[in-house]
């Protein structure tokens, strides 16, 4: 049995409550118009389009589950899924450790921290079109520069960029350069994490790999788990390296789900197709993400367990 | 209960366990040898991270070409000597002189030699039809006076002997010993031997396709081939003269060295005295723009007599008509252009800066319409380090570059791979110049800064405005719902974009916002996920105390917000600073799809310019690049302190 | 007090907020507020910053003959142009002219983001229409016509002809070859043009094929386009004309002979660089042409010449294409403009469309590409760079792309990638060339069947 009262919560407060509430709803309104205005409804039209058949310039004819249909029996929808997937477990962990790396060293009591943060910052501030040109050089099987220092000690490089199996290891090494946002968020989770931990295992007579094993790493397991979810969800919409440098060559070996995405919006003017590529992306990055939180419970040292 | 407690104790375990007994260092020691270990790892992970900058800088000090060529060297120019009096250059090479020293050359000839055989002296039983793999490698080896591809051949027997291979025999390879090839091999330059006809020779069940040489033999190139230059000492540049093509005649081979170098007699000149070609090339006459603006006009081709003689302006060799003037007057002009009906001319006392330029600075020229006939013209041309601008005009010539065979006494062969460009170290500042000065359609590169500047402003103010509000509701006050709206919140960080980008694309198209910064900025005012969730962090970081203190005094929720939070949130506020001027900053596609005025036009997507469907100018775009990342290094490593305190992570909870 | 404080501070943000609003109507809405009497068009090109310096020369000189009509130009700062182009078609909003890639005229026409200029082209009135084959050469033309109607007219357009390096050429005595050589010829050239660190050419049983210091020729790679002249030399096409099906086609005997023979070329003859060799740089090949590493590349584009031509000293000859067993046919690149549905101003918007195809234009444009019209180029076929792209001109065939509005995205783009680029790369070399084609040929054949039957327009 329920009365309206129960049904709407907001009724159900006492006056001091329900103008907290009220209070609530009025300060988050700017994000929650913005929600509407600029999320909701851009999603929910790409959710009906995703059951239509929209080529630019016409009108949206809906298909029901055709887009479905067809994506199971798309060659270019399983391969694109295969190369995300393949360079969502190469780049991510790589990312992790590297970043994870990089601050340990910068929390040192270092001379010139600013400096030094600087440069390891760098590589991320780069525009795009210059990388773009950079990695292109880098890469480059006659002139590179990997190349060049791989033939000084001889060893012959590969392709790279230009080799089918060479392209996506080339994106997943040029990743785990721009690690420059991961490695602050774990910066400022290392400096959070309290001193007198470090000095109980120093009494204890532990050593800096007991320091790391048993305090920072429990201590900053929120903060990798932070990470780790932000670095799926962008590596599962990586799009700008392959995008300019590759175009999802060779032989679409460096083919993303975002890139084949891209392309069917952009290059086939296929918007209803590209809404359910969309569509069904999200339902994946959301399945991982719950899979990931319900792992956590196993490995996420949380401080407020202990009280 | 206490899991830190565990670790202490575990901790403390693993280390008495772990560390070998009598092994103590001093704990000074240790530090030093700590502290060394983590400036040598910062520094190679700093040479690594840097690398991408350090190439960009380099490059955005290079010429184009050296871009293309070399992306890993010192930024240089090659180095020239002026070629006589005329405006053309010759490039320097480094060689080894005869007497083992250094020095600095120009080329004067090259020739490709080969090794042959003549075809008719071959006789049956000198081949011996072999498996490749009873083949050794080839090692080209001087035999008597020629070189030859030496391999050694393992008999049935186990007796090796060894031959040069001739042709392939189906999956054999036909060969003859060294030995017999002697007496039969000859050295001959590759022109020669490719001038011949070609002819099929039998020898025997073997058919060699060979040729045959004009007054010789018929011979089979052999190989290996190897290219001979005759170089010799800048100092014959000087007498460097220019001349049209035709005028260098009655070519005829002089030795020098190990190689032949042509000779000519010029037309015109005594013909017991020999020259040598430096250069051939085409040339093109032009003329000042200003003597073109100032003294040509058009006229129709009637009032032009039909009768045309040459006259050499410079070296140049333009038509000049006589006009007839409207009164009957009658003046000699010089035709600078001629199209189906009407002509550009000048009167032949203003030509006098006709002049001839090699083509390769005239490349893309730009044309100009003068009384409707259109003028190709160039205002970057460089004569002697000037800048200056000129028309192109009359008909291209072949020109060649001789210098008197008595200059080139000094004269000597080398091989020509072991010529080495002479460069010397400079640093092209102008690229920063060009690219920031560059008319961009109807901008530069400031308007850009100005239009990414404004916008980080507004999107600051957006966010300052937004993101603080939002994220204080979602940190402190209760209400229902609220868990729910903060899992949409998080759960907005994980979508798609391309799914919202034509939707938006139509509302912003609906609000005549397309080709204005609006869509760039205005989605700010209305928060953003991933800073609100930072900031609502922070703020649950703050002690309640602070707050219901200030709650006692009266203050309401917005008072609090203000005076209690904001203040004590100002490395929350740095961070959300930077992430907004770096998103900003950085974004390229965003504006790509919005923008289409170079006036609205942002950094990055100034970029854009300077790469092209066909053609990046990576120099510019170095150039480029560099300054635009300049503020966000300079915001980063002032701000960068407060960036790291505002992120706060504790307390996280799915 | 501190109530006040915090009000006033909310004032100011929404005062700020409405002057932005205000602002930005005023001061940064797209199009200027015109003078009197005054018309602005813009103009969307694709070119980079040195194509809009002659963009803006010709604008100028049509605006000095129509002074009433303002140009903007809105250029395209290296994005991807289709892109864009795609996406304002989705939003009404694209320039009143725009440039647009032959290939992909058949999509923006199926898109509705085109307007057939027949009307235009055939109104009576001098001041609006012309006989386009009168001043057009028609086969260039004809390019810009989509199922029988003209849609584009020619910006510039080149043929696909070889860049030779004179040097290396001369150095070992080869002349340089005339039209009418053959596919055989060319494999000839390119092996006594192909010299391993030893000095031996790719004739020579002592060929070291590990060590070539010195090419041939390139293969293309992955650009289709350029493939195609050799197809069709080959004696096949791709598609069928009416663009519905590629079986018979794309792996025709002809095709896979043409794709045999190159093949051969990288992997049996050593004279061309594997795909995994050449580095993909911009420019592509040429870099390493410009460099004497190749002899001979495959290049459409007078759009090199100024990168030849800055090059003090480098002698270099266009060679025609080879005649193949099929005979002597080409591919054309063309790019064009085209005129908007949704122009507000579509008669000024025609006159400036007119303008640029034809002579005030195409003075300028003719400049650094072929023109098309004869008019323009009659004082430049014996020139020793563009005489060899305008005879080419003769042998153009009917371009494959322009029978079906995917065929780039279906069969282009994804043929470059899966077939040439794979059979002239390191995996090419053991690989039969008819199961490879034949094993592409249904997935390109199902991407243009599932675009397929185009729902129909608003018409």
């Amino acid at each position: 049995m329920s009365n309206i009262r129960t049904r709407i919560p907001i009724l159900n407060l006492n006056p001091r409550a329900r103008r907290e509430a009220l209070v609530f709803y009025l300060m988050i309104s700017p994000w929650l118009i913005g929600l509407v205005l600029f999320i909701v409804y851009p999603m929910a039209r790409s959710l009906y389009l995703s059951f239509t058949r929209y080529q630019i310039g016409h009108e949206p004819i809906v298909t029901g589950l055709g887009n479905f249909n067809r994506l199971l029996e798309d060659g270019d929808f399983w391969r694109s899924l295969r190369v995300t997937l393949l360079y969502v477990l190469g780049s991510v962990p790589g990312q992790t450790a590297i970043a994870i790396g990089i601050a340990l060293l910068l929390a040192q009591k270092i001379r010139g921290v600013n400096f030094w943060r600087t440069i390891y910052f760098l590589p991320s501030v780069v525009s795009a079109v210059a990388i773009a040109v950079l990695w292109f050089y880098v890469f480059n099987p006659q002139y590179g520069l990997v190349n060049t220092l791989l033939a000084a000690i001889g060893i012959k490089g590969p392709g790279w960029v230009f080799d089918e199996n060479w392209a996506l290891p080339s994106l997943i090494l040029m990743s785990w350069w721009t690690v420059g946002a991961q490695v602050v968020i774990y910066l400022a989770g290392i400096k959070a994490i309290p001193q007198v931990l470090y000095e109980a295992v120093e009494i204890d007579g532990g050593g800096s790999w007991a320091r790391f094993r048993h305090v920072t790493l429990p201590m900053l397991s929120p903060v990798i788990f932070f990470n780790l979810i932000l670095g799926l969800i962008n590596a599962f919409q990586v799009f700008d390296g392959p995008m300019v440098l590759t175009n999802g060559g060779p032989n679409k070996a460096t083919l993303t789900y975002m890139l084949n995405l891209y392309k069917q919006a952009f290059d086939f003017g296929n918007l209803g197709y590209a809404s359910t590529l969309a569509w069904v992306l999200f339902l994946i990055i959301m399945g991982l993400t719950a899979l990931v939180l319900r792992s956590s419970a196993l490995w996420v040292y949380y401080e407020s367990e202990q009280r | 209960m206490s899991t830190i407690d565990e670790t202490r104790r575990s901790a403390a375990q693993n280390t008495l366990l772990n560390r070998p007994g009598g092994l103590h260092l001093s704990q000074s020691t240790g530090r030093f040898i700590g502290k060394v270990f983590t400036y040598t790892l910062l520094t190679i992970g700093a040479a690594v991270m840097f690398f991408p900058m350090f190439w960009m800088l380099t490059a955005s000090l290079k010429p184009e070409w050296q871009i293309l060529t070399e992306p890993i060297s010192i930024p240089s120019e090659w180095v020239h000597v002026q070629a006589g009096n005329t405006v053309q250059e010759l490039p320097l090479w480094n060689t080894t002189n005869p007497a083992g020293e250094q020095e600095e050359v120009i080329t004067i000839g090259t020739r490709r030699y080969t090794t042959v055989i003549d075809l008719n002296q071959l006789t049956e039983d000198m081949l011996i039809s072999a498996p490749a793999d009873a083949l050794g490698e080839t090692q080209p080896t001087e035999v008597g006076n020629v070189v030859l591809n030496v391999r050694t051949l393992t008999r049935e027997d186990g007796s090796q002997i060894p031959v040069a291979s001739l042709a392939r025999d189906g999956g054999n390879i036909l060969v003859a010993p060294v030995e017999a090839l002697t007496a039969v091999a000859s050295r001959m330059a590759l022109a020669e031997v490719n001038a011949g006809e070609r002819v099929t020779v039998e020898v025997g069940d073997a058919s060699f396709k060979g040729r045959q040489v004009s007054d010789g033999p018929a011979v089979l190139a052999l190989g290996p081939e190897s290219e001979l230059t005759i170089v010799g000492p800048k100092a014959i540049a000087e007498q460097a003269i220019l001349v049209p093509a035709e005028v260098p005649v009655g070519e005829s081979l002089v030795p020098i060295g190990n190689t032949e170098l042509l000779h000519y007699s010029l037309q015109g000149y005594p013909a017991d005295e020999y020259y040598v070609q430096l250069s051939s090339e085409t040339w093109q006459p032009v003329i000042d723009l200003s003597d073109v603006n100032a003294s040509a006009f058009a006229v129709e081709n009637a009032r032009l007599s039909e009768e045309v003689t040459t006259r050499t302006f410079n070296l140049a060799a333009m038509p000049v008509r006589t006009l007839t003037g409207e009164d009957g007057s009658q003046a000699e002009v010089v035709v600078l252009i001629r199209t189906a009906a009407t002509s550009l001319v000048i009167p032949v006392e203003d030509a006098g800066s006709i002049r001839l330029s090699p083509i390769s600075r005239l490349a893309e020229p730009f044309v100009l319409n003068i009384g409707g006939i259109p003028v190709r013209y160039r205002d970057d041309y460089v004569e002697h380090g000037e800048e200056q601008s000129v028309a192109i005009v009359g008909e291209r010539l072949n020109m060649s570059l001789v210098a008197p065979q008595t200059a080139i006494t000094e004269a000597f062969d080398v091989a020509s791979n072991s010529l080495t460009r002479v460069t010397r170290l400079r640093l092209y500042y102008e690229n920063y110049i060009e690219a920031l000065s560059k008319d961009l359609g109807g901008a530069t590169f400031f308007t850009f800064f100005g239009n990414s500047t404004l916008l980080v402003i507004l999107n600051w103010l957006g966010h300052f405005f937004s993101v603080t509000v939002v994220a204080y509701a979602f940190a402190r006050l209760r209400a229902p719902g609220k868990n729910i709206l903060f899992i949409i919140l998080l759960s907005t960080m994980m979508l798609p974009w391309p799914v919202m980008l034509i939707p938006q694309y139509e509302i912003f198209s609906r609000l005549k916002m397309i080709n204005t910064l609006w869509p760039l900025f205005i989605r700010s005012f209305f928060g953003n996920a991933f800073l609100i969730f930072l900031l609502r962090q922070f703020f649950m970081g703050i002690p309640q105390e602070l707050e219901d203190a200030a709650r006692i005094d009266g203050a309401n929720t917005l008072q609090v917000l203000w005076n209690v939070m904001l203040p004590l949130s100002k490395p929350a506020l740095a961070t959300i600073a930077i992430f907004t001027f770096w998103w900003t900053w950085n974004s390229f596609f965003e504006p790509y799809i919005y923008l289409s005025s170079p006036k609205n036009y942002t950094v990055s997507l100034g970029l854009g310019f300077f790469k092209s469907q066909y053609r990046y100018t990576f120099h510019l775009l170095m150039s480029a690049s560099v300054v635009a990342i300049l503020p966000i290094i300079l915001i980063f490593f002032f701000a960068q302190r407060y960036f790291i305190e505002g992120i706060q992570l504790t307390g996280l909870k799915g | 007090m501190k109530t006040r404080k915090w009000s006033m501070v909310y004032l100011s943000a929404l005062t700020v907020l409405g002057m932005l609003i205000v602002l930005g109507w005023a001061g940064l809405s797209p199009r200027p507020v015109a003078a009197q009497g005054q018309v602005t068009v813009t103009l969307g090109s694709w070119d980079d910053e040195n194509g809009n310096i002659r963009h803006q020369a010709a604008i100028n000189d049509f605006m000095a003959v129509y002074p009433d009509i303002t140009v903007e130009i809105l250029p395209n700062p290296g994005g991807d142009w289709h892109t864009r182009i795609l996406t304002q078609i989705a939003a009404g909003d694209l320039p009143d002219v725009y440039m647009a890639d032959s290939s992909f005229v058949p999509l923006y026409v199926e898109s509705g983001g085109l307007v057939d200029l027949r009307p235009y082209i055939e109104n009576p009135d001098p001041a609006i229409g012309f006989d386009p084959y009168e001043i057009f050469y028609p086969a260039v033309y004809e390019n810009g016509f989509y199922q029988g109607d003209p849609y584009v007219l020619a910006k510039d357009y080149s043929t696909v002809a070889i860049y030779a390096n004179k040097a290396l050429f001369d150095a070992a005595g080869i002349a340089l070859p005339e039209e009418g050589w053959t596919y055989d010829d060319l494999l000839d050239v390119a092996q006594q043009l192909t010299v391993d660190a030893n000095g031996n050419n790719a004739a020579s049983p002592d060929f070291d094929p590990e060590n070539i210091v010195q090419y041939g020729m390139d293969h293309r790679g992955d650009w289709w386009r350029g493939f195609q002249t050799t197809i069709y030399s080959f004696g096949s096409h791709t598609i069928s004309d009416d663009g519905t099906t590629l079986d018979g086609y794309i792996n025709s005997p002809e095709t896979i002979a043409a794709l045999e023979w190159m093949r051969d070329a990288v992997h049996e003859y050593h004279v061309a660089p594997s795909t995994n060799w050449i580095s993909a740089l911009p420019g592509g090949v040429m870099p390493l042409f410009l460099d004497g590493q190749i002899a001979m590349i495959f290049g459409m584009g007078p759009w090199f010449l100024s990168m030849l031509e800055e090059q003090p000293a480098f002698q270099y000859a266009i060679l025609p294409m080879p005649t193949g067993p099929g005979g002597h046919h080409g591919a054309v690149c063309w790019a064009g403009f085209g005129l908007s549905p949704n122009s507000e101003h579509p008669d000024e918007a025609w006159l400036l469309l007119r303008a640029l195809g034809t002579e005030i234009g195409q003075r300028h444009y003719g400049e650094h590409a072929l023109s098309s019209m004869p008019i323009i180029m009659e004082d430049k076929t014996d020139h020793p760079f563009w005489g060899t792209f305008i005879r080419e001109a003769e042998f153009l065939a009917p371009l494959d792309d322009l029978t079906n509005p995917y065929y780039g995205q279906c069969v282009g783009t994804p043929a470059g990638q899966q077939i040439t680029a794979v059979l002239f790369g390191d995996e090419g070399a053991d690989m039969d060339v008819a199961e490879l084609v034949n094993q592409v040929t249904p997935e390109f054949q199902a991407c243009l069947d599932n675009q397929g039957e185009m729902p129909e327009s608003g018409s």
